[in-house]
Order: C-alpha cells, then structure tokens, then sequence
C-alpha cells in the first residue's frame, strides 16, 4: 500500500476516535453546565459522585473542560496534519501530538485509579474516555514508528 | 525549520517527552494537593441566635422584614455573615424591630447549588442555621473545588447527627437525593429575579434592596424611615 495512503488510514482512525472523546466530553460538559441535567450512568457505578468528587475539578475547573480542550487541540493538529505533505514536518505534529496524547494518559491513569481505589465507584463515561485515549496514543506511536521507519529507510 | 528540525531531532522529541510526562506529573499533583481540602470543623463554633424558624432569625411578626440573598460559596457573604450580622442582630432582631430570613443562592456554580440544596435538606429537619454556620466556616477562596462535594456535605450533616439526637443523616441524604430541594431553590431563585438580585449578599429591607456590604449606618437609616412610615 501507498505509505502516504497508509498513514493517511491510521489518521482516519485516530480521527474517528478523537470524534468519539469530543463527543464523551462535550456530554460530561453539558451536564456540568446544565445544573438541572443529569449524568445518564446505566446502572454501572455513580457517575454523579465521581463527577462531583473533589477529583472532578482542576482548580475550580471541570476535569471534562481539561478533556474538551484536549479533544479539541488533537482534532485540530490531526486536521493540520492531513494537508501537511513533508514527512519531516508530519513526523513532528505527530511528536507534539504524541506529547500531548501521553501526558492526558498518565493523567486519566491516574483519574481511573482514583476511581477504583478512593472512590470506589466508576463512571462508565471517564472509564470510555481513558480507553478512548489510549487508542488514540497507541494509533499515534504506530504512526511515529512508521513515519521514523519511512525515514530511515528512504 | 527544516534544517533545525533535522539537526536537533533528538533533542527535540527528548523535549516533547519530558514536556509531557511534566505536564501529566503538575496535573497529578494539584489534583492530589487539591483533594487535601482541610474542612476541619475543629474550632467551630455555632453562632448564638434567640429566635430562629426554619430559615427565618428573629419575630415574624415584627414590622420590618429582611430578606438576605446569600451564596455559600461567595467570600461577601461571609464576610457579611461573620461582620454584618452580629451587628444587625444586635441592633434589629434581638431588640424585636425586625427579621431576617435567609434566600441560599446558587450564583456561583455546582458547589453553590450543592450547598443550597443541602442547607434546604438541613431546614427540613430544623437545622438550618447550624448547616448555615458550618458552610460557611469550611468556605473555600476556590470556587467549584469540591469543598461542598457530596462527601464534604454529608460529613457536615454526621456532625449535626452528633449535635443533636433528633437530626438523621439518613433522612438528609434521601432528601439530598431527591429533586426537591432544586425545585424549591427555583422558586427562591424566581424570587430573587423578582426583587431584581443580580449579586451577593443582598439584603432586602421591606422591598428596598441594600447590594454588598455597607455601614450599619445604611441599614439604619433605611430601618428607620420605614418605622415612621
């Protein structure tokens, strides 16, 4: 397959999950607004008390507006990068895009676990949301790989 | 761009590395820092108050009737709580000129609702002012920080289960649970927008709305004019 198309493939994915993670967020955010709508939870965990725990905010401010933004910001250099053709320049979107996938990561390692053992209560959507980005870390060190592994053997 | 990029590659994607681990690290420690909220209740005490009915301090009866517009959450109205009352109480409520009765507003976000909601809960089972005193005294400069999370404001219902035999923390938590306590700030909420509230503390003297913080002198004056009238 045609590397460009390849990669190109890989971004589609990354993309489609991006998609997934703004549309999680933008709900937790909604609910977070809106001081009358409730968290729809099934009935896995107490999404309300983990949203509401002192963990759910970053100085004052909602975890969910932190992961919106993040969403935001990795839409926005996956968009970049689609009309961006050096592979050299590719290679470094995808770096600063791997950077900030993997700090977001340890971060939401850290809310899960915050989950599993202080509260000890989950909230499906932050569970979905971890799990969404590290699909999006694992699609974005293929693509380093693939894009270092182009280079070297150009 | 290109060259620089080509020379300090190494260096660069080292940067990125370490920028994001740093990042991740700051994140993981204000959240840890933050979750240390000190709601020590240790030092409290309960303001002294001769006549109170649900929300209301002081004779219903009397003439004049003072409405306070309050944000658990906002710095004014502790200030005003811990500053402005004792002297109103002083000149107004144990003198039996006038009443106050207290309107929990929900300005200032989730925290703020919470709050409110809970003090209503606390009002169901006449403990209202007790709720009130203890909110304010855990207040947080932080806004939304969690100090009046749901585990923040039961443990403050436990202490009143300690206080007082009669208080359940039981029926306050299923009425906490419940969409009451909301439907009923709604309706105080409308009154506000009525009287035209736009900030906290508010007070609301026989309809004349005193806005912040002000003089004794103020209140006074106001209080006065309306006890000739």
């Amino acid at each position: 397959m045609n590397h460009i198309l390849y990669l190109r493939n890989i971004n589609y994915l990354r993309l489609l999950f991006t998609i997934i993670g703004l549309f999680i967020t933008i709900y937790l955010a909604y609910v977070h607004l809106s001081a009358s709508a409730e968290l729809s939870c099934g009935n896995i965990g107490d999404c309300t008390k983990v949203q509401a725990s002192i963990y759910g905010f970053i100085l004052g401010i909602p975890v969910s507006y932190l992961g919106l933004s993040l969403y935001l910001c990795i839409f926005a250099l996956i968009i970049f990068e689609f009309y961006v053709q050096d592979y050299l320049y590719k290679y470094f979107i995808q770096l600063l895009n791997a950077s900030i996938v993997s700090s977001a990561l340890i971060f939401s390692m850290y809310l899960t676990w915050v989950e599993f053992f202080i509260l000890k209560e989950i909230c499906i959507w932050c569970i979905g949301n971890a799990f969404v980005i590290f699909l999006i870390f694992l699609f974005n060190i293929w693509t380093l790989v693939s894009l270092k592994r182009y280079r070297i053997n150009k | 761009m290109k060259k620089l990029l080509n020379d300090f590659g190494g260096f660069i994607t080292v940067f990125f590395i370490g920028s994001a681990i740093l990042v991740a690290a700051l994140l993981v420690f204000i959240s840890i820092n933050q979750s240390s909220i000190d709601n020590s209740l240790e030092g409290f005490t309960s303001t002294q108050r001769n006549k109170v009915i649900g929300r209301l301090e002081g004779n219903p009866t009397n003439k004049i009737k003072m409405i306070e517009f309050s944000d658990f959450q906002c710095p004014y109205c502790k200030v005003f709580h811990e500053q402005m009352m004792p002297q109103l109480r002083k000149e107004f409520l144990d003198t039996d000129i006038a009443s106050i009765e207290y309107y929990p507003m929900t300005f200032l976000g989730e925290d703020s609702i919470n709050s409110a909601k809970a003090s209503i809960c606390a009002q169901d089972q006449s403990q209202f002012w007790l709720y009130h005193d203890l909110l304010f005294y855990i207040q947080n400069p932080n806004h939304n920080n969690g100090t009046f999370s749901d585990d923040e404001l039961l443990k403050l219902a436990e202490y009143i289960e300690t206080e007082d035999d009669a208080f359940d923390k039981e029926v306050f938590l299923t009425c906490y649970n419940s969409g009451e306590p909301e439907m009923f700030l709604k309706q105080l909420q409308s009154q506000a927008t009525a009287y035209g509230i736009q900030s906290t503390p508010t007070v609301v003297i026989n309809g004349v709305a005193v806005a912040g913080i002000q003089d004794i002198t103020v209140y006074r004056q106001i209080v006065e004019k309306l006890l000739m009238e």
